[in-house]
């Protein structure tokens, strides 16, 4: 097996993953002589099913399965790093730009209909980079978005460096989003519509409520508002922060940002696979089933390459989001400070639509629908999708890229002759 | 719905076992990945909802005797 030259590392933390595969499938393996007793714990939803198992399984083919299943994922890893895939998108023009950030105009790109459409100011999550949006033809929801005579301007927050070292989540919000909208204002001579993915979204609604007059409309994506929920790993984990005081992991965050000057992307890596901790390996061995030649795989390559190009994030930023808005829920309890004064939902006079993916893991229904609440007026759908699904899954042109782009016809803000003055 | 992985030996083929003892051979796989996919799908569940109470059942039970 030779890796691909241009792929980068690999499912990361690999060892995590390979540990929790043969962690949980050991104990698959013990479990078996008890999986039909009435007392086994098995979830209300799956009782019946394995109930009908039936007494007496036999545990030499338990093993022989799980050891094909491992064998699966194993292959499934090296087909990746094997792929010949590689993401070839040209970007569109930058029309401003500020230390790693640029703001990327789709109004501009091959596909856009109206380069004079009404302007989307578009602001993906700080953890991943920005081209899940635009990940390839044809699984761009940019593109598309454009095709429909809107016209989406990526802010791309790029790579933390030099200019971003120490900021905060309100340096972000100060020197980067607030910039990049008054030079889409001004470039487009109208109130831009605001979409947000992931914590873009959650930025995304503080921006609307502190800056209400100068967005025309908000439609957040699979992001997270109201972090109190305890349901699950991830509750679960927030819950036990809690319990102990936050102090230890912000001096945890504080520690890494002295020694690597930011929080390095593998932290994030491992708290998302310390929350799902089977997905890689279920994953991997689905990819294992595809022919590496199929459509499927060349999507499933685009999502892994684009899953282990993480970036990483200043500590204070980091901070903000692990500990302000996970475990103190700021967010949600009005200790949100953004951009000068705390975040205020009902402030937000913009329509608002807010996207919950009702198959989301990172932002799951009961922490992204609290928002939808918490805006006067603001409509909620549930797209049968996860978390990156919405943006690039089987569903996400019909259940949400459609519908957001009804949304953002629907409430774009009227064309002007006088452009704006420059902010 | 069971998702076989393994392709293995088939038991009875030139062994001398005979039809039926093929037909034990493929029912005893086909139970073992089902209870391999349950409990995928039990850990999944517990990853996004938490785990199933088995304190409660147990008192439950016990309060019944």
């Amino acid at each position: 097996m030779t890796v691909a030259t241009h792929r980068r590392g690999e499912p990361s933390p690999l060892v995590f993953h390979l540990l929790a595969a043969l962690s949980a499938y050991t104990q698959a393996l013990l479990a078996a002589p008890r999986a039909d007793d009435e007392d086994f714990p098995w979830s209300p939803h799956l009782a019946a099913e394995a109930a009908a198992l039936g007494p007496g399984l036999d545990r030499i083919e338990v093993a022989r399965e799980i050891g094909a299943r491992l064998s699966a994922t194993l292959r499934g890893i090296e087909t990746w790093q094997s792929h010949p895939y590689r993401r070839a998108v040209v970007d569109p023009p930058a029309i401003w730009s500020e230390g790693g950030a640029r703001l990327l105009d789709y109004g501009q790109a091959p596909e856009a209909t109206d380069p004079d459409g009404p302007p989307v100011l578009v602001i993906p999550s700080l953890i991943n980079r920005a081209y899940v949006l635009d990940l390839d033809r044809p699984w761009s929801m940019l593109r598309w978005l454009a095709a429909q005579g809107l016209r989406p301007a990526l802010l791309d927050w790029g790579e933390p460096g030099r200019a971003e070292a120490g900021f905060a989540l309100d340096d972000y919000g100060a020197r980067r989003l607030e910039p990049a909208l008054a030079r889409l204002r001004e470039a487009s001579g109208r109130a831009p519509a605001l979409v947000g993915y992931c914590m873009g979204g959650t930025l995304a609604a503080g921006l609307a409520a502190r800056r209400p007059e100068g967005v025309s409309a908000l439609a957040v994506l699979g992001a997270p508002w109201d972090f109190a929920s305890t349901r699950g790993i991830a509750g679960q984990l927030r819950a036990m922060v809690r319990a102990g005081g936050p102090a230890r992991v912000e001096r945890q965050l504080d520690t890494l940002g002295e020694a690597f000057g930011f929080v390095p992307v593998s932290t994030f890596q491992g708290l998302f696979a310390l929350v799902s901790p089977m997905q890689a390996t279920l994953k991997f061995q689905r990819f294992a089933r595809l022919d590496p030649a199929s459509a499927a795989a060349r999507h499933f390559v685009a999502l892994e390459d684009w899953l282990a190009d993480g970036v990483a994030m200043p500590a204070p930023a980091a901070r903000n989001l692990l500990v302000d808005w996970q475990i103190r829920n700021a967010t949600a309890t009005g200790g949100w400070r953004f951009l000068g004064a705390p975040v205020d939902p009902t402030a937000i006079r913009a329509p608002t639509l807010v996207l919950a993916g009702a198959r989301d893991s990172i932002a799951p229904a009961q922490l992204a629908l609290p928002l939808a609440r918490a805006i006067p007026g603001a409509r909620a759908l549930e797209p049968r999708t996860g978390h990156v699904g919405m943006i690039v899954g089987s569903l996400a042109r019909q259940e949400v890229w459609r519908p957001l782009a009804a949304f953002l016809h629907a409430h774009a803000a009227p064309a002007v002759r006088t452009p704006f003055p420059a902010a | 719905m069971a998702q076989r992985f393994s392709a293995g030996a088939k038991v009875g083929d030139g062994t001398g076992d005979g039809p039926d003892a093929e037909a034990e051979a493929d029912e005893r796989r086909r139970r073992a990945a089902a209870y391999v996919d349950l409990w995928e799908r039990q850990l999944s569940y517990v990853a996004a909802q938490g785990a199933p109470p088995i304190r409660r059942r147990r008192q439950e039970k016990a309060s019944d005797a």
